[in-house]
């Protein structure tokens, strides 16, 4: 009598479990992938926010800086110099009053 | 052959006792490490993790009563080079470099410093621009050691110094209203905390938390910066004019008691400090509130509004100067010695004439004279707002050293200390219709809470507005026939009283200097000014008619075109006059 071996077939995965398994790691490098995606985006946005955050303070410094010289050149010093420099004014040194009849209507 | 199994297990025995010493060892070291000095390690650390840096609020403007600033801040770089941690050539030269195009110097002139400094670090450059050093702050070079500071910058010059003061290297206002108004001005500083690498930087994703500063609060002054400039310019020409040792201007709305100029000689050039030089200790006073003075005959005015309101006197009322008025033993003279019998009480103004100064206030007596002398404020500060205010003094009857003397020699103001802020304010009473106001300097707080106003204040009553309005009338006069007619304004009617007191000598008693002065108003009869001009030991006249009155009449007449008031048609026919 010739024995005849049984071989025990190899379980195959069902195709449910295939799935799962493939849903499982599909998940899972997205799942990573979206945190790779959003530690950049939080690093990018650090960064530009750091960026935004000085840029803004030489903002506010240069409207300092040229609030000074607005403020110097409508002084009353340079006013006088450039009036006096370029407009050839100088001092009253006396004054005429003219008078003029209130009543007296343009024609 | 083999060894024998006893000396074998010995050897052994050695070095496993041998690691057990080098293990206890380290676990003793680590322990150590771990627990007794386990504090201090993590506050090494932490410092160097973590990085805590103060955020300099912005400080303050102080702008006139139009808006336009007097001072303001700007953010600069004070650029110094500390190489004492920095071992590499290539290192130094690279910060040198970069530090000289920075400042637009040669690579020799900053090499020359650093040679030249005894020891680190080495001071390069302060004022330097913010956006010019920004680059080289950022680039964080080894040895370049980048500090901000807040430089402020007075747009209109030394304009007000006395008044404005000043602020020191750590932002602190160290006199005037920089520091009595420092907690207005300064704000409050802001933190930031943020976990660092190992080169400093701050970690992107790291722990960040940062509290932002709070800026100063702006404020604006009641003082306007044309009438400021034209009193500081008539006062500088006039203490040169008259090689006098100084003096002081006021320029007050009698109204409110808003100070619209306030002007001081001498006094400090704010675009060139040295803190280091004795000399400008001596020049940061506020000469107009904190200095004492006799007020001379501009206290005429006082004594004679004082006996017209309580009735005693009236300005047509006579008395008769015969002479030399003989007090207690001591006799009292008129200024120029001369006598006009009769005469009206207008008349005793217009010649400020001693004698009847002393005839009114007998007519009005000690308690009622003292009275009004309190009630017009002097011996007591303004409650201006601002330190280092002087109340000046006199002795009433109740003071022990008081002598029936001090009452004559009071009432033309000798005897007697005032400041000049003291000295306008009641003047500005007598001809505002008789309410003495609280002076002020400050119009408003502008700060990111909000706003805060400041409103006139009535101190009290003290003339009625009839005698007021005879005041008023009869400084005109004075004005027009007076001792004071320098101070007359063609085209305008105005009204003042000129005043010459003895300096009080180092020695004691009385000097030969003077003090020349003048106080006034204009236009008449609705007082836009009030005005006191004030010069210290004029050496060409001691006169106030002659000194100080010419003063007047060129501020006022400024003042005048500057508010665009027309001429009165009556005071036109009067300048007109043959």
């Amino acid at each position: 009598m010739t024995a005849i071996a049984h071989i025990q077939p190899i379980p195959r995965m069902s195709l449910r479990a295939g799935l799962a398994a493939f849903a499982f790691v599909a998940i899972l490098v997205l799942g990573t992938g979206l945190l790779l995606m959003e530690t950049s985006l939080v690093t990018s946005a650090g960064y530009d926010n750091a960026r935004l955050v000085e840029e803004k303070r030489a903002l506010e410094h240069d409207t300092q800086r040229l609030e000074a010289e607005v403020a110097s050149l409508r002084s009353l010093d340079h006013v006088e110099a450039e009036a006096r420099s370029k407009l050839g004014m100088v001092n009253a040194t006396s004054y005429l009053y003219i008078q003029v009849d209130p009543n007296l209507k343009g024609r | 052959m083999n060894q024998p199994a006893s000396v074998s297990s010995w050897r052994l025995g050695f070095v496993l006792l041998a690691f057990a010493a080098c293990t206890l060892a380290l676990v003793v070291r680590i322990a150590y490490l771990q627990i007794i000095q386990h504090d201090e390690f993590i506050r090494q650390a932490g410092e160097t993790h973590w990085a805590r840096e103060t955020i300099a609020p912005q400080r303050g403007a102080i702008r006139d009563r139009n808006g336009h600033p007097l001072a303001l801040s700007v953010s600069t770089w004070e650029v110094s080079l500390d190489f004492s941690g920095v071992p590499s050539r290539e290192l130094r030269a690279q910060a040198v470099e970069a530090v000289a195009k920075t400042l637009s110097q040669g690579r020799d002139e900053v090499e020359g410093k650093l040679a030249a400094a005894p020891a680190p670090p080495v001071h390069i450059a302060e004022k330097v621009e913010f956006t010019q050093g920004k680059g080289l702050a950022e680039a964080a070079l080894p040895g370049v050691v980048m500090q901000e500071r807040v430089h402020r910058t007075y747009p209109e010059g030394s304009l007000g110094a006395s008044l404005l003061g000043f602020v020191g290297r750590d932002r602190t206002g160290l006199t005037g209203l920089e520091a009595d108004f420092d907690r207005d001005l300064a704000g409050v500083p802001g933190a930031r905390v943020f976990e660092r690498d190992s080169v400093g930087h701050p970690i992107p994703l790291g722990y960040h938390a940062a509290t932002p500063p709070k800026a100063g609060g702006d404020l604006i002054l009641t003082i306007d910066r044309y009438l400021q400039r034209t009193a500081e310019r008539e006062l500088s020409a006039a203490v040169t004019r008259h090689r006098a040792e100084g003096g002081t201007i006021i320029v007050m709305e009698p109204d409110t008691g808003a100070i619209l100029a306030l002007a001081s000689r001498p006094t400090l050039d704010l675009r060139a400090l040295d803190l280091a030089d004795s000399k400008t200790v001596g020049l940061v006073r506020n000469r107009a509130i904190t200095d004492e003075y006799e007020p001379g005959s501009t206290f005429k005015v006082i004594t004679m509004a004082s006996a017209l309101n309580e009735g005693a006197v009236s300005p047509e009322m006579t008395h008769n100067d015969s002479g030399p008025v003989v007090k207690y033993g001591r006799a009292i003279d008129n200024w120029d010695r001369v006598h006009y019998g009769t005469q009206t009480m207008t008349q005793v103004l217009v010649r400020s004439n001693n004698v009847g100064a002393v005839w009114v206030a007998d007519r009005l007596g000690p308690e009622r004279f003292y009275s009004y002398v309190e009630r017009f404020g002097f011996g007591k500060p303004t409650y201006l707002g601002l330190s280092g205010e002087a109340p000046g003094s006199y002795r009433t009857p109740q003071h022990p050293a008081f002598s029936p003397i001090d009452l004559a020699a009071n009432s033309f103001g000798q005897g007697i200390t005032v400041t000049p802020l003291q000295m306008i304010t009641a003047i500005s009473a007598a001809v505002n219709g008789g309410n003495l106001m609280r002076p002020y300097v400050i119009q408003q707080i502008e700060s990111p809470e909000g706003v805060r106003r400041f409103q006139p204040v009535v101190t009290r009553r003290v003339l009625s507005t009839d005698t007021s309005r005879k005041v008023r009338e009869m400084m005109k006069v004075v004005a027009e026939e007076g001792t004071s007619k320098k101070a007359d304004v063609p085209g305008f009617f105005v009204g003042v009283k000129t005043g010459t007191a003895s300096m009080i000598a180092e020695t004691g008693g009385y000097g030969d200097a003077t003090i020349a002065s003048i106080v006034g108003f204009f236009p008449y009869p609705e007082p836009r000014a009030a005005v006191l001009v004030k010069l210290d030991h004029p050496k060409d006249s001691p006169w106030g008619s002659q000194v100080a009155a010419p003063v007047f009449a060129a501020l006022a007449r400024e003042a005048l075109v500057y508010w665009r008031i027309p001429p009165s048609q009556g005071a036109l026919a009067y300048a007109n006059r043959p």
